[in-house]
């Protein structure tokens, strides 16, 4: 039996138990049935290491959950990143992280077998100098270090003004990064900044910040890079509800990020037809670049001709745009803030004045469906709402009546009612 | 296969044991310190059990970063001869710095010479990521305008005076149009990624002394001027904001119908909450604990789930979202003209 630790080898092995404590949060340990109990107790108890101070227990008869909670507009920086330090490192990985940047500082080049023996003298440190070079060549490929040739001889030194901003760029750039942090893609790089120059964020905060797709961040790097490529993507992929996980191979085209519901999408072509599909990024276990899709094109083109129709990230059933109209009625006078919700929330959709408080809003797209829950956010103002889909119009007049049934049981809408 | 991509994020290089040890060698560095304080700063800057693993190492030798003070027993100083701190950046943190170069937000950070000079730093570096291949579909559509000179202007200046805790003497256009003219020290920027919009936490002292925390929209800032006068202290901008937070949470049922717990659990994950589940319905009972002055936009986003969200608790939310099913029922029926338009 292996002995608990802290750190960890593989990230793939915890994202879906960060995911369920800090999404779910209700599930017990008899629930985490795909690896062992003892499995769960590990990772729990890291989390609980890793996270402490977020995590909450709740005990219903003699069933735990724990759970990972916070207001994630309070935090400076995301919590979750902290999953990301955790890899697990060799006693020479730490001692050459240290010794190797204090020894070069001088601005020297150094052969390996110098810097051995001068490991030696000057920090009594035995170390090979197989794992030396073996550390140096890894140092250089993250920019940390510089070879140059001398002879037969490679010399190392550190990458100096490569590797750090000019000084009078420390303050600005450390300012911006405590920003980025938390509002850029890939944020946790920013964090790892902050922590290489001893600084914090201090000064920012982040609303309707969804800190869970950190979690996504590996599966992100690889669309990119694909799209950057113009390439396809060999994708794992295992949806919410399905059990079992599938392959598929498409070719990336954007990133589909929603503000308002903290879901995060890749619209991708299908290879060998010219059908657009999305895939929600939680969903993907794996993504492996492919070689460049002499179809990028074609797909990008396809995309960008529909964008326009599309709501949110639904292309849906059939190629047919729907329309949805719906009359909005509001004061004038007193709000003027709705009239501005329908016009900055309306995602280009029409909107037109047909009497004194009431506005027609109409929009044409994909999936009218999608449009559904911003149009119940407006309950209490809908005079009228029709679709090109009949079904989509039935379920929100369903829906209406539903929501009366439960909060107004009685039937009677006088103000005196009771519930 | 191409390559999939020639950065790591999961390495060792980043992990949380490596910045304690940086810290400690830093206070090392400058002052010989005992094991209790090696202790604490473990338990400060990493996890909840690191210190068990790091200090024994670092005492022991086995990582031979400290030596025992000769002349003070039970202490230790630092083996290295230069500061830990700034570390270099590796290229993968270099490229994420590149790619937040064509971020429009970024330039509020710096002047143009400035970014000239960055832009030369970083002349070699490929971005990680191209800001295009994003697209924030439901981003509302009035954010800031963050490459107006104005608004760059005022930003550069709050960014100045929350950093130097300097009072500034702003003029603001209020919701409705009114001008106000306040004295008052930035405690905080809060960026809100649905509305692309900067709000200001400035403090700033009524007409009785008391202090009162206000929230200014930065694009209705219409002057931000420097008074050369400072705040000794930092502020505890939470505690004010504690304030706020409601008294009673909202209490929610949620159905398993349209995979509405999944929508609603990530829907909801920004806010502090707690999911039961109700062994005799199958239901899901969901606590938010949020700020009450953004009660209205909490109560939209669950009337957007319609009739598979059910608020329980407390009365005055319930009344509330009464309140606008009654509107709703009172202006009548369905017409029944689809596609009429």
């Amino acid at each position: 039996m292996s002995e608990y630790k802290e750190l960890i080898r593989q990230f793939d092995k915890i994202r879906s138990y960060v995911r369920d404590f800090y999404i779910y949060g209700f599930k017990t340990r008899e629930e985490f049935r795909e690896k062992s109990g003892r499995t769960y107790d590990n990772q729990r108890r890291r989390m609980e290491s890793w996270f402490s101070g977020y995590m909450q227990a709740d005990q219903n008869g003699r069933k735990k959950s724990v759970f990972l909670t916070m207001d994630s507009s309070r935090m400076a920086v995301n919590p979750l990143y902290q999953a990301w330090k955790s890899k697990t490192f060799t006693d020479n990985d730490i001692i050459l992280r240290f010794f190797l940047p204090d020894l070069l500082a001088d601005g020297r080049f150094r052969s390996v077998e110098t810097i051995a023996d001068q490991l030696q003298e000057q920090y009594c440190c035995l170390i090979d100098t197989q794992t030396i070079r073996r550390k140096l060549a890894a140092c250089e490929r993250e920019g940390l270090v510089v070879r140059r040739k001398e002879g037969r001889q490679h010399l190392y030194g550190t990458a100096g003004c490569r590797s750090m901003p000019p000084d009078q760029l420390l303050e600005p750039l450390a300012r911006a990064v405590g920003f980025f942090q938390g509002a850029a893609p890939f944020g946790f790089i920013g964090s790892t900044v902050l922590d290489f120059w001893d600084r914090k964020n201090e000064y920012f905060r982040f609303r309707s910040d969804y800190l869970v797709h950190t979690l996504e961040d590996e599966v992100l790097l690889a669309l990119l890079t694909a799209m950057e490529g113009q390439a396809g993507v060999l994708m794992t992929v295992k949806s919410t509800r399905g059990r079992r996980a599938r392959d598929v191979t498409v070719t990336p085209l954007k990133i589909l990020i929603s503000t308002q519901t903290g879901r995060r999408y890749v619209c991708a072509g299908q290879q060998g037809s010219h059908r657009l599909s999305t895939f929600r990024l939680d969903t993907i276990q794996n993504a492996v670049v492919l070689e460049p899709d002499p179809d990028y094109e074609n797909h990008m083109k396809h995309y960008q001709d529909i964008f326009p129709r599309m709501w949110g990230v639904s292309l849906g059933d059939t190629r047919a745009a729907e329309t949805v109209s719906a009359q909005i009625c509001l004061d004038e006078k007193e709000e003027t803030h709705i009239l501005a919700r329908l016009d900055r929330e309306g995602r280009g959709g029409v909107l037109k004045r047909l009497e004194p408080g009431v506005y027609q809003y109409c929009r044409v797209c994909l999936d009218a469906a999608e449009l559904l829950p911003w149009i119940k956010s407006f309950t209490g103002r809908i005079r009228s709402f029709c679709c090109s889909n009949p079904a989509v119009e039935q379920r929100f007049w369903n829906d209406m009546d539903m929501m009366k049934a439960y909060y107004l049981p009685s039937g009677d809408y006088s103000d005196d009612e009771k519930p | 296969m191409m390559k999939n991509h020639d950065f790591f994020l999961f390495s060792e290089l980043y992990t949380c044991y490596y910045q304690v040890v940086a810290r400690i060698l830093q206070e090392a560095g400058s002052h010989p310190v005992t094991r209790s304080r090696l202790e604490k700063l473990a338990g400060e800057y990493g996890y909840g059990e690191s210190g068990l693993s790091i200090v024994p190492q670092l005492v022991s030798g086995r990582w031979p970063f400290l030596e025992s003070d000769s002349r003070r027993p039970g202490f230790y100083g630092c083996r290295l001869k230069h500061p830990v701190f700034p570390q270099p950046l590796t290229n993968l943190q270099k490229s994420w710095l590149k790619a937040l170069v064509s971020d429009p937000r970024f330039c509020l950070f710096f002047t143009d010479c400035q970014l000239t000079e960055l832009n030369r730093w970083l002349e070699d570096t490929k971005p990680l990521f191209r800001v295009s291949d994003f697209c924030l579909f439901d981003q509302y559509g009035d954010h800031d305008p963050f490459s107006s000179a104005m608004y760059r202007k005022h930003m550069y200046v709050i960014l100045n005076a929350l950093y130097t805790r300097q009072l500034l003497s702003l003029s603001y256009m209020t919701g409705k149009k009114r001008i106000l003219a306040c004295t008052c020290l930035p405690c905080r920027l809060e960026y809100g990624q649905r509305d692309g919009k900067f709000r200001l936490y400035a403090m700033s002292a009524g007409t009785s002394g008391r202090r009162r925390m206000d929230v200014l929209n930065v694009a209705r800032i219409l002057s931000a001027e420097e008074t050369g006068k400072f705040s000794p202290e930092p502020v505890d901008v939470d505690a004010f904001l504690n304030r706020a937070l409601c008294r009673e949470p909202v209490v929610l049922e949620i159905t398993t119908e349209r995979n509405a717990l999944e929508r609603a659990m990530l829907h909801f994950s920004c806010y502090q909450k707690k999911v039961e589940r109700l062994e005799d319905t199958g239901r899901y009972r969901c606590t938010i604990y949020y700020d009450k002055r953004w009660e209205t936009e909490l109560l939209i986003q669950i009337l957007s789930f319609g009739p598979v969200i059910k608020v329980l608790e407390p009365e005055s939310f319930v009344l509330q979202i009464r309140e606008r099913v009654k509107n709703q029922a009172a202006l009548g029926q369905p017409q029944t003209h689809i596609a009429s338009h």
